[in-house]
Order: C-alpha cells, then sequence, then structure tokens
C-alpha cells in the first residue's frame, strides 16, 4: 500500500513538471516578434521559366545569406505564458472538454481493440513455425504500415467498394447529419496499439519461457497452457505493462493524423489545425493527464501482480 | 551447437541489402537527373502532358506534374531521406545516452527530471510538438540550410528525452548487478564503470534501440510531410505561355508523398511509391531489431 501512495505521489509530482514543460513548449512560438511590414514566407522558395518542350533541370539560384527577418522576445513570451497560466487556474481555459470526450472515446476504443489483438498476436507467436512467422509478419506490417497510408487505403477501399459494388463500408455523416463515421479511424487507430501490444507480449514471453522454473513446470507434467497461463504470463505481465505508456505516446501521435484525415471532431484534429498557442497547451496537458494516469495504473498492476517491484521500478 | 539465423534477422538484412543496392544505384546505372524535367512531349502523333503514367514514354514508375522521373528521384531520394534520419537518430542518441547514463548513475532528482522531461514530451506528440515548433518558429529561420537544420535538431530533440528513460531504466538495472559493486568498492571512477561495465551490457539493448528508433523517425518524417512540414520547400515552374507549376524540389520521400497527396485519386503513383517506400524501409529497420533481439536472446 505504501509503495502504491509513494507511486502516486512522484507521478503526480512529475505530471506537474510535464505539464509546465508543456506549456512552456507549446508557448515557444508565442515569443516570435516580427518587424513591421514583414511578410509571412512565400509557399514557394524560387522559380524557373521554361519552354513547353524543352527539357529543364531545376537548379536553384545562387542567393547570398540574408538575416533572419524576425526575432525572439523572452519578455513577450513570458507574458503570453502567465496569462494563460491564470487563465488555466481562473478555469477560463473550458473548450477543449467537448473534443476530448470525442477523442477520449476513440482512443480508449482504439486502445481496448489493438490490445486484444495484440496479446494474441503474441501468444500466438509462442508457437513456433507458420503460426510465429504470421504473427512476426502482422506485428512488423502494423508497426512498419504508416497510419496515414492505412487511412488514406481504407479511404480507397471505401470509394471503390461503393463505385463498383454499391456497399457502403464508411458512413461518414448519419441520417441526423451529427453521426460521424467511425469504424475506418477506429481500425486504423488500432493498428499500432495491436502491433506493438503484441511486441512487448513476444519480447516479455520470449526471456521468460527460457527460464528455470518454467522448464521444472514443463518436467512436471504441467500442460503447455497451464505453464504459458500460469508461469510464463503471470511474470510477463509486469513488463507488457511497463510499455504501455511508451504505447500511449505513439497512439496519441497516431490519433491527431487519423482525427484529420478521418474527418473526427477531437482533441487530436484541433490541436493540428489550430493557430492558437492556448488550444495547442490544453489539449497537451489533458494528454498529459491521460499519459500520467495510464502510466500510474500500469505500475499500480505491477505492484500488484509483483509486490517485490518497488516504485518507479 | 551451431546457431541459426533468426528469419527477422534474415529477412531484415534482405531488405537492407536492398536498400543499400538502391542508395549504390546511381553509381553503377544511368539514370536521369532527379530534378530534370520537361512538360510537354511527342508521343506517336499527339503530344501528351505529364504526369506521365507507369510505362509511359519510358518512365518506369512514372512522372511527376512537370516531367522528373519517379524512379530517379525515388533513388536519389533514398540517399536524402536515410541522410536525415540517420542525422536525427545521431542527434537522438548523443543527447539521450549521455543524459540516461548519468541519471541512472546519480539516481534521485536526475532520475526523476529525466522520467518528467521522457513524459511531458511523451504526452505532446512528437508530431505535434515539430509542427509547432517548426511552423511557429519559422520566420526566425533563413533558406533552406537553416530549415533543413532545425528541422533535424527538432526532431532530434523530440525523441532524445525516451531515449534517455529507457538508458536511463536499463542503467539502474545493470548498476545493481554484483560486478558493478565491486567496481564502486574498490574505487573505481564513474566514467571507467561506466565505459567497463556498463555500457558492455548495454550493447545488445542499443543494438536493438537505434534501427527501432529508424523506424520511428521515417515514420514521423512521413507523417510530417502530410501537414506540410518538410526539409526541401516548394519551387514554381513557369512556362513561356504563363502556366504555373507549384512543385516540390527536394527528391526526400516524405515530401514527395506529402507534397502529392492531394493527387492520390488522380494519380495514385506519385505518392503511393514514396509511401512503400517509407513503409518498406521503416519495415525493414524493425525486423532487424526484432532480428537483433532474437539473436541475443540465443545468447543468453
Amino acid at each position: 500500500m505504501r509503495d502504491v501512495v509513494r507511486l502516486w505521489l512522484s507521478r503526480l509530482g512529475m505530471m506537474l513538471a510535464a505539464g509546465l514543460l508543456i506549456v512552456g513548449l507549446a508557448w515557444l512560438p508565442a515569443g516570435v516578434v516580427r518587424p513591421e511590414g514583414d511578410d509571412l514566407p512565400a509557399e514557394a522558395l524560387w522559380g524557373v521559366r521554361t519552354e513547353p518542350m524543352q527539357r529543364f533541370i531545376l537548379k536553384p539560384p545562387s542567393v547570398p545569406a540574408g538575416r533572419p527577418r524576425a526575432y525572439w522576445s523572452f519578455s513577450q513570451y513570458r507574458g503570453a505564458v502567465l496569462t494563460y497560466l491564470r487563465q488555466l487556474a481562473t478555469g477560463q481555459v473550458t473548450d477543449a472538454a467537448a473534443r476530448a470526450l470525442v477523442s477520449l472515446r476513440l482512443l480508449s476504443q482504439a486502445l481496448g481493440l489493438g490490445m486484444a489483438a495484440g496479446a494474441v498476436l503474441g501468444l500466438l507467436s509462442l508457437r513456433r513455425g507458420v503460426l510465429r512467422g504470421a504473427s512476426l509478419c502482422v506485428t512488423v506490417a502494423g508497426l512498419a504500415v504508416p497510419d496515414f497510408l492505412a487511412v488514406v487505403l481504407l479511404q480507397m477501399l471505401t470509394i471503390f467498394t461503393y463505385r463498383e459494388f454499391g456497399v457502403r463500408l464508411y458512413s461518414v455523416l448519419g441520417p441526423a447529419g451529427e453521426e460521424r463515421g467511425w469504424l475506418l479511424p477506429l481500425l486504423a487507430l488500432s493498428i499500432g496499439p495491436m502491433a506493438y501490444t503484441a511486441r512487448l507480449v513476444v519480447t516479455a514471453l520470449d526471456e521468460e519461457m527460457r527460464e528455470h522454473y518454467i522448464r521444472t513446470a514443463r518436467a512436471k507434467g504441467l500442460p503447455e497452457v497451464l505453464v504459458v497461463a500460469k508461469h510464463g504470463m503471470r511474470n510477463a505481465v509486469g513488463r507488457v505493462l511497463g510499455g504501455l505508456p511508451g504505447m500511449m505516446g505513439i497512439a496519441l501521435s497516431s490519433l491527431v493524423v487519423i482525427e484529420v484525415l478521418g474527418n473526427v471532431n477531437g482533441l487530436g484534429a484541433t490541436l493540428l489545425w489550430t493557430s492558437s498557442y492556448a488550444a495547442v497547451a490544453t489539449a497537451g496537458l489533458i494528454f498529459c493527464v491521460w499519459i500520467g494516469l495510464v502510466d500510474g495504473l500500469a505500475n499500480t498492476l505491477r505492484i500488484v501482480a509483483n509486490p517485490r517491484v518497488r516504485e518507479g521500478a | 551447437m551451431r546457431r541459426r539465423i533468426p528469419f527477422s534477422l534474415a529477412a531484415a538484412l534482405l531488405m537492407l541489402a536492398g536498400l543499400a543496392a538502391v542508395l549504390l544505384l546511381p553509381w553503377f546505372c544511368d539514370l536521369p537527373h532527379p530534378q530534370e524535367g520537361v512538360l510537354l512531349q511527342q508521343e506517336g502523333r499527339r503530344l501528351a502532358a505529364p504526369p506521365y503514367r507507369p510505362g509511359q514514354l519510358g518512365y518506369v514508375l512514372g512522372s511527376d506534374l512537370v516531367g522528373r522521373d519517379q524512379l530517379s528521384r525515388l533513388v536519389y531520394g533514398a540517399r536524402t531521406t536515410l541522410g536525415l534520419a540517420l542525422a536525427v537518430n545521431l542527434i537522438r542518441f548523443a543527447v539521450g545516452l549521455p543524459a540516461g547514463l548519468w541519471a541512472g548513475w546519480r539516481r534521485g532528482w536526475p532520475a526523476g527530471a529525466v522520467q518528467a522531461v521522457a513524459n511531458g514530451f511523451g504526452s505532446l506528440p512528437a508530431l505535434v510538438l515539430a509542427l509547432v515548433a517548426l511552423r511557429g518558429l519559422s520566420p526566425l529561420l533563413y533558406g533552406t540550410a537553416g530549415w533543413m537544420a532545425a528541422y533535424v535538431a527538432m526532431l532530434g530533440l523530440t525523441g532524445a528525452p525516451r531515449i534517455a528513460e529507457q538508458v536511463r531504466r536499463r542503467a539502474e538495472e545493470i548498476l545493481l548487478l554484483p560486478h558493478v559493486e565491486a567496481a564502486v568498492a574498490v574505487g573505481a571512477r564513474p566514467g571507467r564503470i561506466v565505459r567497463r561495465h556498463v555500457l558492455p551490457l548495454m550493447r545488445g539493448d542499443l543494438l536493438v534501440m537505434a534501427p527501432s528508433e529508424m523506424g520511428w523517425v521515417l515514420m514521423i518524417m512521413g507523417q510530417l510531410a502530410l501537414f506540410g512540414i518538410y526539409p526541401g520547400g516548394e519551387v514554381t515552374v513557369e512556362t513561356v505561355t504563363g502556366n504555373v507549376y507549384v512543385v516540390e524540389y527536394l527528391a526526400e520521400w516524405g515530401q514527395m508523398l506529402g507534397a502529392n497527396m492531394r493527387f492520390l485519386l488522380r494519380y495514385p503513383w506519385l505518392a503511393v511509391y514514396p509511401a512503400l517506400a517509407l513503409g518498406l524501409s521503416a519495415a525493414a529497420f524493425h525486423l532487424l531489431a526484432e532480428g537483433l533481439r532474437e539473436r541475443d536472446l540465443q545468447f543468453k
């Protein structure tokens, strides 16, 4: 019990420090001062003019190096950060709550689905031969297929099936005009956690299944299922739980991309398209609390599962 | 007993050999210049304008909007993309490894600080952090070189705390081992203990972490490119008749993907091939990490 209390106290302290860091980073561009009359950087760097049928080679012009047109002011930055912190303390920053709920729902469903599928994949890798190979292929593909590509390919598949066969795999807007398609973003978002969980389970089980007590259990004639369930998994679960916060970070990164591409009105999409530093800082703080809670919960479960594990270990 | 090479390691080595061949291809093969384009060509009795389909007019993988050869750009792009990813990875390890070792050695507040920084950076997805910082700080950066340096530095710094945290955890475990305690007891200096006793035991973990990190870096480069953040910028090509094309300049996979994403349904080869190149390279590095881990297990 004492270890759990110490764990949560240390996690609270860390969340506070991490929160301050997030606010500091998110407001960094607020210190940029542009001199009067300075335009934003142009879209194109330079250009060439050519005859249509004549081959050309794009080469940058030799432009002499110049001075940056803007500078960074600490006093302006400090003022912006302090104003935001004051607003946060007085509860004036509240507009992110509804979007946070949308994101939380999508994220929790994807994590649940991905982790369940990942655990199954991880257990399949215990078998030698084709099953292990297939499990490895799915895991590596899950880690390597970029999330944006997964969403876009699924969208292309939806368009193709609707055009060719009249089958609609994914609905963007429901009859009332409010309901948004959820299956496609959910599937795309769960690929990463699935692959990550499978990898965590495989890594942990591979090492546990070589321990002496596993050999002893097998020598005593215990069925393989029980050896895995009672001895292997019980000891591997701590290491799997230890990897959850890392997985959460990767899932949050994917959430941003998938919300934008899947047209989900959540926190991630706001984070990307907004030009407000306050919105970015608030979203970062909400993400920080989620990661902190998952980290604390994962470590609490580790301590409960194995009392020899101390806080922070 | 003779040890088998794990399947994942063999597959990774095969894929990396392919990647190496792509890197070396320009020395053995006469490829068109990656920036050489043309806006109108004779095809039989008619004039054809780019983008050319794969196989059309001798373009094996097609061409982009201004007639630049896609195959050549992908081959030359491997050097830029992997070079940038390597630079990002080097920054991550150059910052994260010493910080993690120091925190693991000192414990106490340095360990807590590394954990807090890792949590902080982990809470704001690296994609968003890099995006906000690069967009916001862009007025301070001058020219392509400044932009590219900021791009590499930002991607490097967003991942360094996570490396530091992983190294700290492993260092704390190793520092509890009896032979390290013995070295401390006989009065060995911290630098010597880390060099002679900690780093050799950590070598296997670092060998797994490095390729895995390379895979993540490639992925985040693709994600950033999708939202218009890439190192090379865009250029305009204007014909004498007044048509203006805005295209990406640098032959870099992320940039080729991000800049052409809007043409995915009309000209899929423009974005799909760079995405495949990124995905396959990331897969090769993840497989290498997995293979090295399995190989490491065989020796335990």
